[in-house]
């Protein structure tokens, strides 16, 4: 079943017929999250880097912001048991626009929290494909644990 | 017949939009409208009502006390905001299509339009500038020129974009070449056709280059910043994605930093969230 994860959302299955996916990834980031030992998956779509801007909404939406988006979907996978070694952590986004003097870096800002985040908790990110000007569509088959991006009418396995 | 003057023949051929749509622009516009000259309008449209009732009760504007009337919801909800909202639901229907060259599925154009039209707003109250009545109309209405070239002419951005990223060229640089037209320009050319008034012509034609607008204006300075935030959150980017260029003299005008527009960004989002529902039916 396909499993939509919108702006601001997460999903996380061990459905092995669900594919997750979350469309048009422009500066905001898209992680998957895969266990190849206990067989689940997930993904989230974070907006904004930092979620200072509003402490509050990000009690109730945590995964409007990158810092708290990407820790609450790990902190997921660590609740239910996963090791951090079996994780394979895949990431698309991050893109901006043709910006001569770089003050639209919300995309650029996106990636360097995530990449902190990744650090503090020695973590590594496994594929990426990020920055540029494309728009990306991201989708995680639960069958084989693939990741793939979807961008400009084509489909690639991001490894 | 080239490209270009088969494209502006094909606009000739677009239907009307509803009277009361344009007599809601003119009233927009109008510091001595009144509020009987309002409803009128409003009653025009049957559609509208439910959906005007359904905005003043709703969390954004309420004020605890239910309301039945249309008198009493223009009063809490304000003229200029009841004529957009009618304005909003006279081209739903239009800008809801699939936009099929553009790699767009339907309803993404219209999403994409509310969120320029809310994020204009958000500008507006975050900066503590001056926009005219008219900027929430215009940032609704900018890309319509896509609606155009990608359903009714169906161009097909693929060649578009590859002459875009052989170029380093912006999406609509890579339009002029191939078309000997963009999107904005096709855009003008509709609304000069509607009879809408050139004020609000003017940020359409120009929301990709607001710098080579003639007597530049700072509402076509924020439709334009308002358009570009919210294809980077990846709303309405079909296959040409983000490939469009910024403009550094509007936002140097604007004072924007990157604190400021995340703000900004963040604000819109939360306030589609609440707004949605009264937009998408």
């Amino acid at each position: 079943m396909l499993r939509i994860v919108g702006i601001s959302e997460m999903y996380i299955s061990s459905e092995p017929d669900d594919i997750i996916i979350t469309y048009s990834l422009g500066s905001c980031i898209g992680v998957s999250i895969y266990d190849q030992k206990l067989k689940i998956g997930g993904m989230v779509h974070c907006m904004l880097p930092l979620s200072k801007i509003d402490p509050n909404k990000a009690l109730e939406k945590p995964c409007m912001f990158t810092d708290t988006g990407i820790s609450c979907l790990l902190q997921n996978f660590l609740n239910m048991g996963s090791s951090r070694a079996n994780l394979i952590i895949k990431t698309a986004g991050a893109a901006s626009m043709l910006d001569e003097k770089n003050i639209f870096k919300i995309g650029e800002r996106n990636y360097t929290v995530l990449k902190k985040i990744m650090w503090k908790n020695d973590l590594q990110i496994k594929a990426e494909d990020v920055k540029g000007t494309a728009s990306r569509t991201m989708l995680l088959y639960m069958n084989s644990g693939k990741t793939t991006i979807k961008s400009g009418g084509k489909e690639g396995e991001l490894i | 017949m080239k490209q270009r003057e088969k494209i502006i023949k094909n606009i000739g051929e677009i239907p009307a939009i509803p009277v009361s749509a344009s007599k809601a622009v003119s009233l927009l516009q109008d510091p001595n409208r009144s509020l009987p000259e309002i409803i009128k309008v409003i009653e025009y449209d049957p559609g509208i009502t439910a959906n005007i009732l359904k905005l003043a009760n709703s969390s954004v504007y309420s004020t605890g006390r239910e309301i039945s009337s249309l008198r009493d919801a223009t009063i809490r909800l304000g003229a200029s905001n009841i004529l957009q909202l009618l304005i909003s639901s006279s081209f739903s229907s239009i800008m809801k299509t699939q936009v099929k060259g553009y790699d767009l599925p339907s309803g993404e154009l219209w999403k994409s339009s509310i969120t320029t039209a809310i994020c204009t707003d958000i500008i507006k109250s975050t900066l503590r500038i001056e926009l005219p009545s008219y900027t929430f109309t215009a940032a609704l209405l900018h890309d319509i020129g896509k609606i155009i070239l990608g359903s009714f002419i169906d161009v097909n951005a693929s060649e578009i974009i590859e002459c875009a990223v052989k170029g380093n060229l912006s999406f609509e640089e890579a339009e002029n070449i191939i078309l000997g037209i963009d999107h904005a320009e096709v855009g003008a050319i509709l609304m000069e056709k509607w009879n809408l008034p050139e004020e609000l012509e003017k940020p359409v034609r120009w929301h990709h280059t607001p710098e080579k607008s003639e007597n530049f204006a700072m509402v076509t300075g924020v439709v334009h910043i308002a358009d570009a935030l919210t294809m980077m959150k990846g709303v309405g980017a079909g296959k040409e994605g983000l490939n469009y260029r910024f403009s550094n003299k509007v936002a140097d005008e604007l004072g924007l930093n990157i604190n400021l527009i995340e703000t900004i960004v963040f604000r819109t989002q939360c306030r589609y969230e609440d707004l949605k529902d009264t937009f998408s039916s």
